[in-house]
């Protein structure tokens, strides 16, 4: 019997018993994520990968800033995506992109000095690179999400523009900002664990303490990232 | 026998799908939306054949066709969240799991062709046609569109569920697709 992934769990796969096969074909190849991977999946699928490039020196920078542009423009594209179910979706819909797509960015930027705050508060500060780094890619990951979720309003928009299209709209912004917490949680929990492995290993208190400001944090950007919907509502 | 290595996916394809979908995975996604356009090339012109088969015409619009590629497109933000929700299968090989089910939706809905053509000379008969006051061409017409449907679910579902053996994963993935052949159903039901 083949081992197990230490990443994945391994399940073979069903094959035809009437055809020839041999044992290894039962087993599947590995399914590793790949560090190369685009940054774009990274930031979808692999928070760890994501973390080892804010701790690359020659790579943070370029990191936040390809997440920012990534914010812009997956939410932008899902304002598009939702716009679309409207009756005359032409009309201002390229205002209503950039002005979700700011509103997004400002979420991020009303969040980064509120949960460096939290973080004194916790005695848990962190370095102001390595935070506003976190927090981009965790936004950055909340508007791919928006992308997908931008589907929900688009369909029931069609089906019902009472009550299923904007509580949809609305749960939409909602959900990725949930998920946008989720992330950053986390992706601070791993990088509380590569911070540590020079020094001491941290403490039972010392993890209480991540564990409120991360907590904390995520009420902080649940909170931002769906006012970040209140650029649709503006329009109207 | 020297196969080529196209020949050799395809068979893959079939016989081992998870493995066709981490292969594709690896390989980028030209080979994934070249063997998904395969795919839907196959439901596509099953479809069109059974609606030419049964009623001598495409009557405007061939729906239960429009209603499958409707709940495929929706398959795509699906993917998405099921990747920030990391399930333990690289994005790249879920997209690969869509395009293996498509592939083998083609395979199935073209296999289909000959029952229908059955069909299609049995409903001929006065008798038949008294004896089923609905159009029965309108059954048989979502009927192929709809098995295509259920085999993409139901392999795209089980890819995954092969590579991620976890019971959280099984059960999301089996609501899932339950939740979209019902949607299916509906759709079709509307535009019919």
């Amino acid at each position: 019997m083949p081992t197990a992934s230490p990443i994945l769990p391994y399940r073979s796969e069903h094959l035809s018993p009437f055809l020839p096969w041999a044992d290894e074909d039962r087993r599947l190849p590995s399914a590793k994520h790949d560090s190369d991977d685009a940054l774009l999946v990274q930031l979808l699928q692999a928070p760890a990968a994501v973390v080892d490039r804010i701790l690359d020196p020659a790579r943070a920078q370029a990191t936040v800033y390809s997440s920012v542009a990534i914010i812009a423009g997956a939410s932008g594209l899902a304002s598009l995506i939702m716009l679309s179910a409207w009756h005359d979706p032409h009309r201002m819909a390229l205002l209503n992109a950039l002005m979700v797509a700011a509103g997004s960015l400002g979420a991020l930027a009303a969040s980064i000095a509120p949960i460096w705050g939290l973080g004194v508060l916790r005695t848990v500060r962190m370095p102001l690179p390595q935070l506003v780094a976190l927090l981009t890619s965790s936004v950055a990951a909340a508007s791919l999400l928006l992308v997908a979720l931008s589907a929900a309003p688009a369909v029931l928009w069609r089906l019902d523009p009472d009550w299923a299209g904007p509580l949809a709209l609305v749960g939409a912004f909602g959900t990725a900002a949930i998920g946008c917490a989720v992330r950053f949680r986390t992706q601070l929990l791993l990088l509380a664990q590569r911070a540590g492995v020079e020094g001491a290993e941290a403490s039972h208190t010392d993890r209480a303490r991540i564990e409120l400001f991360a907590r904390n944090a995520m009420l902080v950007l649940a909170f931002t990232n769906t006012l970040a919907g209140w650029a649709w509502l503006a329009l109207g | 026998m020297e196969r080529s290595p196209v020949l050799t996916l395809l068979i893959d394809t079939v016989d081992r799908p998870a493995n066709a979908a981490l292969t594709l995975g690896s390989r980028g996604l030209i080979p994934t939306f070249a063997e998904a356009s395969l795919g839907l090339f196959g439901v596509a012109a099953a479809t069109v054949a059974t609606q030419l088969l049964l009623t001598g015409g495409l009557q405007g619009r061939v729906d239960g066709l429009s209603a499958f590629l409707e709940i495929t497109v929706l398959l795509v933000p699906l993917t998405l969240m099921a990747a920030f929700l990391q399930v333990g299968v690289p994005l790249r090989a879920l997209l690969g799991a869509v395009a293996v089910g498509l592939l083998q939706a083609g395979v199935v809905a073209l296999t289909l062709l000959p029952l229908v053509a059955f069909t299609a000379v049995v409903s001929d008969l006065e008798a038949v046609r008294l004896s089923f006051p609905i159009a029965h061409a309108t059954v048989v017409g979502l009927a192929v569109p709809g098995i295509a449907m259920m085999t993409l679910l139901e392999r795209s579902a089980s890819i995954v569920r092969s590579i991620d053996g976890n019971p959280g994963v099984a059960r999301a993935t089996r609501f899932v697709s339950t939740a979209l052949a019902v949607a299916f159903l509906v759709r079709a039901w509307q535009l019919v």
